[in-house]
């Protein structure tokens, strides 16, 4: 199966102290919150974010291959009473 | 890349001392961004490098950065982020010798260099098993859920379908719910821990009078040091912090008016200033420091003492409204120096944050 390169943007704001992506379960490493992976393709991916800080942290997530995005989280958000926040979501490369 | 980074500290200084007159302003001068290679998850290294400059209310300053985050090779669980900056920063206005033993740099009217490093470690991280089929369905039985408790709360269904399937909306809209997410990404063990520490060294003008009234001058090189350690520990929503502090600097020498012994003068020409060359005014602090956030309340308790002096130090704010729309929180503030005695007033500051900047 072909690979494809999938670049990775993450923005972290109002509190984030730290942040980790990882696509299935190879984690991204990032630098000055820029990462990038080799994702098979096609086929269909899942994108995992942890981050920790305060509450009402946020972090936005973009991921793209070439000039096109082919995921984004637009804005994750740590909820009142907690200092963590994860998700997940599925894409396609 | 080496060479970009030090052509762009080299001028760091001259920036810095050039946005003195401006108003506060913040604007990214240059993003240099990570190499990545065909075959495999890429670290940038040391080629990547962030610059930036910004003027705050008594400061302009030039900031180079650099962030990492990455998991622990010898544990998964373990989420690090480290954090390296060294900034340059020239005061905006002269004046005044004010010394702050609780906060601040220490370092007023200075031209400063500083660097700081600071490591983050969040133990207790799941990697959820999305080759497992029966951890997909478990996922998406909460998402699914996710997306019709929130058209129960009356989101619309299309904005519904575009939530994101994380902790905060699942909190927000199935709260009920939240423990079965956090299973998929958290330990029930997870705790936060903070450590670093920092370099210092400025450089500062210091005018003076001599008691036969002439204008002298003389430069000084303030140097100071600090290291830090934190922790959230298990299911607290508060940081226990401890740390040292090492500053070798000074201070104007008391002002006053003197005036000319002049025999038969109707007229005396008096001068007023610091009379003698600065006194050291170094520094020793070894502080301890808990912030907790309790509902709609925070307050934050640092004990501080300083070896140079050998006095304790107090400060306990607490906030009434720890936020707000517009940035601002406030509450009372009880303070208390060894030497001063007990000082209780109103505050208001910046929003409260639970870790250090």
């Amino acid at each position: 199966m072909a690979t494809r390169k999938v670049d990775f943007t993450v923005t972290g704001k109002d509190g984030v102290q730290g942040f980790w992506i990882a696509v299935g379960n190879k984690d991204v490493p990032l630098v000055n919150g820029k990462g990038s992976i080799n994702l098979e393709s096609p086929k269909t991916h899942f994108l995992v974010w942890w981050f920790g800080g305060e509450p009402g942290a946020k972090l936005s997530i973009i991921g793209v291959v070439g000039a096109t995005t082919v995921v984004e989280v637009k804005q994750s958000v740590i909820p009142p009473g907690e200092l963590e926040g994860a998700g997940s979501k599925r894409f396609d490369v | 890349m080496i060479r970009h980074f030090v052509a762009a500290l080299m001028t760091m200084g001259l920036l810095a001392m050039g946005l003195r007159a401006q108003q506060p302003t913040a604007k990214t001068l240059v993003g240099i961004v990570g190499q990545s290679t065909a075959d495999r998850a890429v670290d940038g290294g040391l080629s990547s490098i962030q610059v930036q400059a910004s003027t705050d209310d008594s400061n302009a300053m030039v900031k180079a950065a650099r962030t990492r985050s990455f998991t622990d090779p010898d544990d998964p669980t373990r989420a690090l982020s480290t954090s390296w900056s060294l900034t340059a920063s020239a005061p905006l206005s002269k004046g005044g010798d004010a010394t702050a033993l609780l906060s601040g740099d220490g370092f007023p009217d200075s031209f400063t260099l500083k660097t700081k490093y600071t490591r983050y470690l969040l133990s207790g991280r799941r990697r959820p098993d999305f080759d497992n089929p029966d951890v997909v369905k478990k996922r998406d039985v909460i998402c699914e859920e996710l997306i019709l408790g929130a058209i129960k709360k009356g989101v619309s269904p299309e904005d519904a379908k575009g939530l994101e399937c994380d902790t905060g909306n699942v909190k927000k809209f199935i709260p009920e719910r939240l423990e079965d997410h956090n299973a998929l990404f958290w330990d029930d063990d997870r705790s936060h821990y903070l450590w670093g520490g920092s370099a210092t060294v400025g450089h500062r003008q210091f005018k003076y009078l001599e008691t036969d009234l002439t204008e002298k001058s003389t430069s000084k090189t303030p140097w100071g040091v600090s290291v830090f350690g934190a922790t959230v520990p298990r299911g607290m929503d508060t940081l226990l912090t401890g740390g040292f502090e090492y500053r070798s600097k000074q201070k104007d020498a008391d002002e006053k008016t003197l005036c000319p012994q002049t025999a038969g003068a109707s007229q005396l020409e008096c001068k007023t200033g610091p009379i003698g060359a600065p006194v050291d005014a170094d520094e020793q602090l070894v502080y301890v420091e808990m912030r907790r956030l309790m509902l709609s309340r925070a307050m934050s308790l640092k004990v501080t003492y300083n070896f140079e002096t050998e006095k304790l130090g107090l400060d306990l704010p607490v906030y009434v409204i720890p936020s707000s729309d517009s940035g601002l929180a406030g509450g009372i503030r009880v303070g208390w120096l060894e030497t001063e005695g007990a000082q209780i007033g109103v505050f208001v500051t910046s929003s409260f944050k639970l870790f250090p900047n």
